[in-house]
């Protein structure tokens, strides 16, 4: 079946099983910034914004995308630069499989609390599980990018 | 210094934020056939008979495998050097599966869906072995797994399969039994290990394609290019020289990608069908089928004198490697050889074991590999004996723990599944790792315990460790520096970045020793048609071996230059100054640049390119101590860690940020091991906990804080000063937290994960104790 | 895990008809965990753009659209606050914000999960589940109920009384389901008490409440009755989280702080 979604501001039309998930669909159709972690919604790591919001593509039904405004990282460039820079300086950048998905939660919690303490960061992100960091380079690194203003 | 010792950012950090194509199914063409593999749900069985006529006929199913499509040639799927101290004793499918998980059929088709369905439709018959489902059961035990005569061990390992033994060890130096006579005190505890996951975030995939020339192009989430090259050539016997291998990005290793485990089974499925195709593990696949780390139970006696000099060390080992040998006898040696030197001072020492299969999941190289074992029981004793001593415990290590310019005979004996190599350790600045942890964590006031609350209360507890850098005589690696016109290089390297950002150290060093900057440095690593050899990611080698050869090559490529220059310049070498841009001399300058670009185009015309080698002569170990402050709940023995102090002596920290970033990464995922993650077996032998959900890694919210320092340390045969650090992070925190624990609430955990449930069932029995006595 | 079809249903009626028709089609409330608890759906039915996603307030109630996100549940004003926003609390202690993102308050429900946090937590505000065609029924009456039926949970109503809550969780990280959670609040003298994780499905103390009940002012010692009555009238099992004995010693510790913390104030405690 066919579904229809705004894809980092660009319409596109996904030809689907009826069973796909966002995760599979967009990574067919190039978006490879989205990628698979767990699978089974306990990991973060193909997080996607819909209409604004991090969701886990791996579980979430393409066709309830229709008529939404899917955000993967490809859509924020400029912002992925900018805590890129600040991941650089705090050498936490490491494997860099999670960072996409990261740079989208992050971007999310940017809209709503920008001035968010390390306590409320680490609980918005909980659910972004990284493995390689010991993850106190990343809040640093975080905590300068919800601080600058551009 | 310019470039190295400076927190400069990653190279490829940005672009991997920004989500461009860069990790192994990025890299799978569009058209390639969907793999997947149907594994075994019994923990040991023969295969009596597969029908996969349904499976085959299914439209869309390109090909389905099984062991009548294999030659029975016995490998290992460890990923080491040749010839592999692992017994060869895997086959790519086989008649036999020997645990839930193990190959049975591969099936390849256009897409995942119909290989699911073709999976499904294979029909196997099953004979059901009786398992060996515990490590305490398997020598002598009637079921044997690997009665097949293909089976063999390359060189000693003490492999006796007949009797379930992979390998096994045992060194002495003096005589522990009359030394332990002559001890005022003796301790003698047992401790157990877990199965720990990787977990790293991109799961194994591969895929593999034929090119241009016709050659299988294989890329794939591994640790170890050159090996996967190697043995995919002879467990497939297909020409080595027709396969290329080739790491893009890799989501995290931690010694769970140096396995061969989607790469041989798409290059079998390339080869046969002809046809691109692409496999990634499923995060079932990765829990059930890849390898963990190896469960061990360790007893350590030790022996001293009232006065707090210890004397003896014994140390017996049972290792669990699971179905297959991967890494058995290296992983169960550095259980000894890169922990028992830490109390060098010792009059005699003792280290012997056995590992055995079991009908598990294999075990394999993890982060650590044996030395995170060995810390736990060793660094929990030492505290333990310093109970029964009532010594401070940091005064006990200071007394007797390794110094600079000191040396332990366990270096001469004990190596990686071979002799060891004599060194001293001309850099260890444990003492003040120690001393300036003690102030980090504040031990004075918090030494043994403080109420913080009226049912919690704050310990901590501390352990010392050392870990390798490379294993010498044995890991080589080779770098190539190329000259550009314009004056700019490639720096072409084995070296296997897998996310711990080997690339931009290596440039580091590289622009440092060219006088450059580190964008003048492209790196280029990890492809066998390109790089030069490099054994890999593994052994804490990539900043020692890797960047001692890398060093070589741009020294050497430095030299040529001012030779060149020299001509240019009409003067001799030694009338040559060169700052990495400009060449001085009396007769005359010339930039780089101008150089580089006459070379090209102009006069005397030719590439330069410089290729060197490094393969150690010994394996300066990197030292630190760990300091654990926990708060305990007395009433539901809930554990809250309060901070983790870490000091390090690395020898110069290439790049301080990513070293920091190595440490920290490796004590999480020691505490993840400590407190978290405990891995269970049903008693059907499956894999109970195998995925996210119920495997439980630290979180962001469990890890409140860090800190984390280095000494200032100088190892002189390291590049720029370095020793390695991936690995020295994780083996700390076990005994870390608990000897803290211990210090909070009186309970000893001896058996890891340190759950809550264990300590309030120690601390009520404790009370009952109490109450006994009054 | 496989999806045959997918049915995006114009009414309400026509979605319980779907469901009502097969027993293998089934209302999508989320997704959260999907691969892991369902094996084959023959139709998906989703419920996206009926307006089950609104949380209205009204005088006596807060009326929860089965397909609210727990994310509008925690950030909701109303529930933020009521009983010291201990439902708002128990749904941020599921997974992390992209799962709260999708799952919903009527997946939590249907899903029955023995692990749910959310469940326990609105057992404790005595709420109401109201059904497509089955007459309202309390939520403790729905998992008490001996015949199962099929219907489409539409709504979930909380009675808006002014009184305090307060939801205890222990879990071995952040991420992971509870060994034991507990939610307990008093709406002046009158006690929930709801445990869950244990590890079967969350129930309610009836006994320990209705005793507390009956009592005026609570002491101390009431407390220590009304655990152990708790302790004495639910079901505890073992698990691989934890074992029988922990997890009722685990139940004994939170339940008294968590019966302080809605009976006395800070100083009182």
């Amino acid at each position: 079946m066919i579904v229809n979604v705004d894809v980092n501001g660009r319409l596109r039309s996904f030809d689907v099983l009826p069973g796909a998930f966002l995760l599979d669909v967009l990574r067919e159709a190039g978006y490879t910034s989205v990628r698979r972690g767990c699978d089974s919604t306990s990991c973060g790591i193909c997080t996607v914004l819909v209409d604004g919001k991090p969701v886990p593509s791996c579980s979430y039904l393409a066709i309830r995308a229709e008529g939404k405004k899917v955000t993967t990282v490809e859509g924020i460039p400029d912002e992925a630069a900018r805590l890129a820079r600040h991941f650089g300086e705090e050498g936490a950048d490491q494997c860099g499989y999670c960072n996409p998905s990261l740079a989208l939660a992050v971007y999310a919690l940017k809209q709503i609390n920008p001035g968010a303490s390390d306590d409320e960061i680490r609980v918005w992100l909980v659910g972004n599980l990284c493995r390689c960091s010991g993850y106190q380079s990343q809040l640093v690194a975080i905590k300068r990018y919800l601080e600058e203003r551009p | 210094m310019n470039v190295v010792n400076k927190p400069l950012a990653s190279l490829d950090g940005k672009a991997l934020m920004m989500g461009r194509p860069a990790y192994t199914d990025d890299f799978a063409l569009p058209q390639s056939l969907v793999v997947k593999v149907l594994r075994s749900p019994h923990p040991f069985a023969k295969i009596v008979s597969i029908d996969c006529i349904e499976a085959r006929a299914l439209p869309g199913v390109a090909t389905v495998l099984t062991h009548q499509d294999f030659k029975r040639i016995a490998f290992t799927r460890a990923g080491q050097g040749y010839p592999e101290p692992s017994p060869h004793d895997k086959f790519v499918l086989d008649a036999y599966v020997r645990y839930v998980g193990d190959e049975v059929a591969i099936v390849a088709a256009v897409d995942l869906q119909t290989a699911e369905a073709a999976v499904a439709a294979i029909r196997v018959q099953y004979e059901l072995l009786p398992p060996v489902l515990d490590m305490e059961t398997a020598v002598d035990n009637p079921s044997v797994l690997h009665p097949e005569p293909e089976a063999c061990e390359m060189f000693p390992i003490g492999f006796e399969p007949k009797r379930n033994i992979a390998a096994g060890y045992k060194m002495n130096v003096g005589d522990v039994e009359a030394v332990l006579k002559t001890c005022e005190v003796v301790v003698k505890q047992t401790y157990h290990t877990t199965a720990q996951a990787h977990v790293a975030m991109e799961t194994h995939a591969a895929n593999a394609h034929f090119d241009h020339q016709n050659r299988l192009v294989i890329h794939a989430t591994t640790q170890t290019p050159v090996h996967v090259r190697r043995i995919i050539s002879q467990a497939l016997e297909y020409p080595i020289a027709n396969i290329r291998v080739i790491k893009p990005r890799v989501g995290g290793g931690f010694g769970g990608k140096q396995a061969i485990a989607a790469e041989i089974i798409v290059a079998a499925v390339a080869i046969k069908t002809g046809m691109p195709c692409r496999y990634v593990f499923t995060r079932k696949e990765v829990f059930e089928a890849s390898y963990s780390r190896h469960p061990m139970k360790i007893e350590m006696t030790l022996g001293a004198m009232k006065d707090g000099t210890l004397k003896a060390i014994d140390c017996q080992v049972l290792s669990d490697t699971g179905a297959y040998g991967e890494h058995a006898l290296t992983v169960f040696m550095v259980t000894g050889s890169k922990v028992l030197p830490l109390y060098n001072k010792v009059e005699a020492v003792r280290f012997a074991g056995t590992v055995v299969y079991t009908n598990h999941t294999p075990a394999g190289a993890f982060r650590g590999y044996g030395a995170i074992q060995g810390n736990f029981a060793l660094e929990s004793a030492i505290d333990e004996l310093c109970v029964e001593l009532q010594c401070d415990p940091l005064a006990f290590r200071r007394k007797n723990m390794m110094r600079e310019g000191e040396t332990s005979p366990i270096f001469a004996i004990m190596g990686e599944g071979t002799e060891g190599t004599a060194m001293t350790m001309d850099t260890c600045k444990l003492p003040f790792c120690v001393d300036r942890g003690a102030e980090l964590c504040d031990w004075a006031h918090n030494h043994p315990r403080r109420i913080i609350a009226k049912n919690r209360v704050r310990a901590v507890g501390m352990a010392i460790a050392m870990q390798g850098s490379g294993i010498p005589l044995i890991d080589m690696a080779a770098a190539t520096v190329k000259l550009n016109d314009d004056g700019f290089y490639n720096l072409l390297i084995g070296a296997t970045d897998i996310g711990q950002k080997s690339d931009t150290i290596l440039a580091q060093i590289a622009a440092e020793a060219l006088g450059t900057t580190l964008d003048k440095i492209v790196v280029t690593s990890s492809d066998t048609d390109v790089t030069p050899f490099d054994t890999g990611a593994y052994a804490s080698s990539t900043t020692y071996v890797s960047g001692n050869a890398v060093l070589k090559a741009a020294t050497k490529m430095k030299e040529t230059l001012i030779a060149e220059a020299a001509i240019v310049l009409g003067t001799t070498r030694d009338q040559v100054a060169f700052d990495g841009t400009t060449f001085v001399a009396e007769t005359g300058r010339l930039s780089l640049k101008d150089l580089s670009n006459r070379l090209f185009y102009n006069h005397d015309q030719k590439q330069l390119s410089v290729t060197e080698s490094f393969c150690g002569h010994k394996s300066p170990p990197p030292f630190m101590a760990g300091f654990a402050t926990v708060e305990v709940d007395l009433e539901t023995g809930e554990v809250e860690l309060i901070d983790y102090a870490s000091v390090v002596d690395c020898g110069t920290t290439i790049n301080p940020k990513l070293a920091q970033g190595q440490v920290e990464g490796g004590i999480v995922q020691g505490i993840g091991m400590t407190l978290f993650e405990d891995p269970i077996y049903g008693k059907d032998g499956k894999t109970v906990n195998n995925d996210l959900l119920s495997y439980k890694i630290p979180t962001r919210l469990e890890i409140k804080k860090l800190t984390t320092e280095f000494a200032i340390s100088y190892e002189e045969s390291g590049p720029f000063g370095a020793k390695s650090v991936a690995e020295i992070g994780i083996d700390t925190p076990p005994a870390a937290l608990a000897n803290a624990i211990y210090s909070a609430v009186g309970v000893r955990i001896r058996t890891l994960p340190i759950t809550p449930e264990k300590i309030w069932r120690g601390m009520q029995l404790r009370a009952g104790k109490q109450e006994e006595s009054k | 895990m496989r999806i045959e079809t997918v049915l995006k249903p114009a009414s309400l009626e026509e979605a319980y008809k779907a469901i009502a028709a097969d027993k293998n089609a089934v209302p999508f409330a989320g997704g959260a965990w999907i691969k892991l608890t369902l094996k084959e759906i023959s139709t998906a039915v989703l419920l996206d753009g009926l307006g089950l996603e609104k949380i209205k307030v009204t005088g006596a109630t807060v009326e929860i659209g089965a397909l609210a996100t727990l994310s509008d549940v925690a950030s909701h004003p109303v529930l933020g606050s009521l009983y010291g926003g201990m439902l708002a609390d128990a749904c941020r202690h599921v997974m992390g914000i992209n799962v709260q993102n999708v799952a919903t308050l009527g997946g939590s429900v249907m899903g029955g999960y023995a692990f749910s946090d959310v469940l326990t937590a609105l057992l404790a505000t005595d709420a109401t589940l109201r059904f497509q065609k089955h007459e309202p029924m309390k939520l403790a009456d729905y998992l008490d109920r001996k015949a199962s039926f099929r219907d489409l949970l539409v709504g979930i109503s909380i009675p808006q009384r002014n009184g305090r809550g307060v939801f205890k969780k222990i879990s071995r990280t952040r991420l992971d389901f509870a060994v034991i959670n507990l939610a307990v609040t008093n709406v002046n003298g009158l006690y929930l008490i709801a445990v869950g994780a244990r590890p079967g499905v969350a129930r309610l103390a009836k006994i320990a409440a209705d005793r507390l009940n009956e009592i005026h002012p609570v002491s101390r010692f009431d407390l220590d009755r009304a655990v152990s009555d708790a302790l004495a009238e639910l079901d505890f099992g073992s698990n691989n989280r934890a074992s029988e004995e922990y997890r009722r010693a685990l139940a004994r510790v939170l339940l008294l702080r968590a019966l302080k913390e809605v009976t006395f104030d800070d100083r009182q405690r």
